[in-house]
């Protein structure tokens, strides 16, 4: 059997696995192990399975993921995400749809300090579904705006999947951060834009505003968000003004969330644990997923498949922008079936070197790669944003929450587009930060 | 509250420990980058050894919490006697890899013991960044198979 046929079947075998229930990681640590010493011997299988955690849990890059994860965590429960929510109203109130605007505008702003989709969705859930019900919206467009602008969580800096991609691929992660910034505003822009159809189309799902702020009001509630602000500043732009790594930028934007959530009494002994004991529980969930992922990367690479896609696409004599449109229509399909982290884990080791010889920037090529992650949290049947919000929401049954979503649908495909047209988007800011020499 | 559920809320104290100790010293080290003009020696060592005490460390009780990442589109279809029957599937799949995970780390890590290896900066010993690794990966087997006791149970239960 050649080396190829084998790469086939051990892709075969990882999709019947994490179809037949098996979790994602170990799917992916068994077929890596496998496929890996029926080419090179149980020996070296071996090896490379015992050395892949040591390695991997001690990789100083890594660190940025819990350190992210709990900052989100203390910054959700010191109350900044209620804070953007009110600050986000303040903005928008007396508009006609002024609370589906507030809340993809909250979630934005909360994805700048989170890092997270699914902690963005189930926070935003717990405070603007509440008031959006108050306020006499739809169900169906409620939910749609939370899960769509939950899903920004993941490409407004920071970025958990970001970080990941930045070490499979060996990209610079503030390079990728800069990448994503004007991508995740315009889609956030977009998502907000798609509440306007739905206002001429399905006029019942919106209320005619009654919600009145004087202005000095609205000023009080924008400027209590401060503190979601003052993190976002000194955590970013700490990293570009080169003051810190972007490791050293997680400790510092985590040690402030702590700090700012204990100074304003909302965060105690207890609280503080409990966000302890929450971030650990994901970043040892994610690393989990990271070695499997890196396990069976090895078994790719000696498979040779990524080289054989290579030569087979360029046998098709497919231009590289036509090839880029197949690979998103392709993610998004794998989106119905895997979730965001296998995706992107599974995936990477073997498109990149493709997108790579087509002449794309991977640093670009990240943040398209994380814009189609969104989709697949957002469209049936594994979206996670819908399956966090349908646990806080049992009264709203699943059928509800995907038509809300449909109208939210176009927006990161018109921005994929739009970034397949014009690179730029992504990459000005990161050539303008990083002048390539 | 069960013995190992115990022992793994230990186990989670010391990662969380692990945590402070990694925001603390970098911070130290980003304070002493300004203040002095230059990092403290031996810092990035500090934090890779923190960060395997924290992964390896929180992992059981993630394991415990049957936490993993399972894509369920098959729920959609099947009947409940057989989703019962391709969860402890997984489970059996889970405790199987995370054995054959214990199994491959012995050697090198035995390695590390015997010929007394240690990072460069810091003077941290392997052995000491080894033995979390395999406390945490023993106890992670244990919580799968207490996620699979479970899982055959309820498959029980579903068939019947």
């Amino acid at each position: 059997m050649s080396i190829q046929v084998i790469g086939l079947v051990g892709m075969i075998a990882l999709v019947a696995l994490i179809f037949l229930r098996v979790p994602v990681a170990m799917a992916m640590g068994l077929v890596g192990f496998f496929g890996y010493a029926s080419i090179n011997g149980w020996s070296n299988a071996a090896t490379v399975l015992g050395q892949v955690p040591f390695d991997m849990a001690s990789n100083y890059t890594l660190v940025q993921i819990p350190l992210f994860i709990v900052m989100g965590d203390l910054a959700m429960r010191s109350g900044m995400s209620a804070s953007l929510f009110d600050a986000a109203r303040a903005v928008f109130v007396g508009v006609r749809g002024a609370q589906a605007f507030a809340t993809i505008g909250a979630c934005a702003a909360f994805g700048s300090v989170s890092g997270s989709s699914v902690a963005t969705a189930a926070t935003m859930t717990r405070i603007a579904m509440p008031e959006m019900r108050r306020t006499g919206y739809d169900d169906r467009l409620s939910t749609g705006a939370i899960a769509c602008g939950g899903s920004l969580g993941i490409l407004i800096p920071p970025s958990i999947p970001l970080v990941i991609y930045a070490i499979i691929a060996e990209q610079s992660v503030p390079k990728l951060y800069a990448a994503a910034m004007i991508p995740g505003l315009l889609l956030t822009a977009f998502y907000m834009l798609s509440v306007v159809p739905i206002m001429a189309l399905r006029p019942s799902w919106i209320p005619t505003e009654h919600d009145r702020m004087s202005w000095p009001e609205r000023l009080r509630a924008v400027a209590k968000a401060w503190q979601a602000a003052v993190l976002f500043v000194v955590v970013l732009g700490g990293m570009y003004l080169g003051w810190f790594t972007a490791t050293e930028a997680a400790a510092v934007g985590a040690f402030g969330a702590w700090l700012m959530g204990t100074l304003s009494r909302r965060l105690d002994l207890k609280s503080t644990l409990a966000s302890f004991s929450d971030a650990i529980q994901t970043t040892c969930m994610l690393f989990t997923i990271v070695f499997s992922a890196v396990v069976l990367t090895y078994f790719v690479v000696l498979t040779q498949i990524p080289v054989v896609l290579v030569a087979w696409i360029k046998e098709w004599n497919v231009g590289p922008v036509t090839l880029m449109i197949l690979m998103m229509v392709f993610y998004i399909l794998l989106g119905c079936f895997l979730e965001a982290f296998g995706m992107l884990l599974i995936t990477v080791p073997v498109f990149l070197p493709v997108v790579v010889q087509s002449g794309f920037d991977p640093i670009w090529f990240g943040v398209m790669l994380v814009i189609v992650i969104e989709l697949g949290l957002i469209h049936p049947p594994v979206g996670m944003n819908i399956f966090v919000m349908q646990a806080q929401l049992p009264d709203v049954p699943v059928t509800r929450l995907y038509q809300g979503i449909l109208a939210f649908i176009p927006a990161p495909m018109i921005m994929l587009g739009l970034l397949i047209a014009f690179p730029a988007l992504a990459m000005w800011l990161p050539n303008f930060l990083f002048p390539p020499r | 509250m069960t013995l190992l559920a115990k022992l793994n809320r230990l186990l989670l104290a010391v990662s969380a420990t692990a945590l402070i100790i990694i925001i603390v010293v970098t911070l130290a080290d980003v304070l002493s980058a300004w203040l002095r003009g230059r990092p403290i020696t031996g810092v990035y060592e500090v934090v890779e050894t923190a960060l395997v005490y924290l992964v390896f460390l929180g992992i059981p009780e993630t394991f415990r919490n049957d936490q993993n990442i399972t894509v369920n589109v098959a729920d959609h279809f099947l009947a409940p006697p057989a989703i019962a029957l391709l969860r402890s599937f997984g489970a059996i799949i889970a405790v199987c890899y995370m054995a054959l995970l214990e199994w491959s780390m012995i050697s090198p890590a035995l390695d590390a013991l015997k010929f007394g290896d240690f990072k460069s900066e810091s003077g941290i010993p392997f052995w000491f960044i080894w033995a979390p690794i395999l406390l945490g990966t023993a106890f992670a087997i244990i919580g799968s198979a207490f996620v699979m006791m479970r899982a055959v149970r309820s498959r029980a239960s579903a068939s019947e």
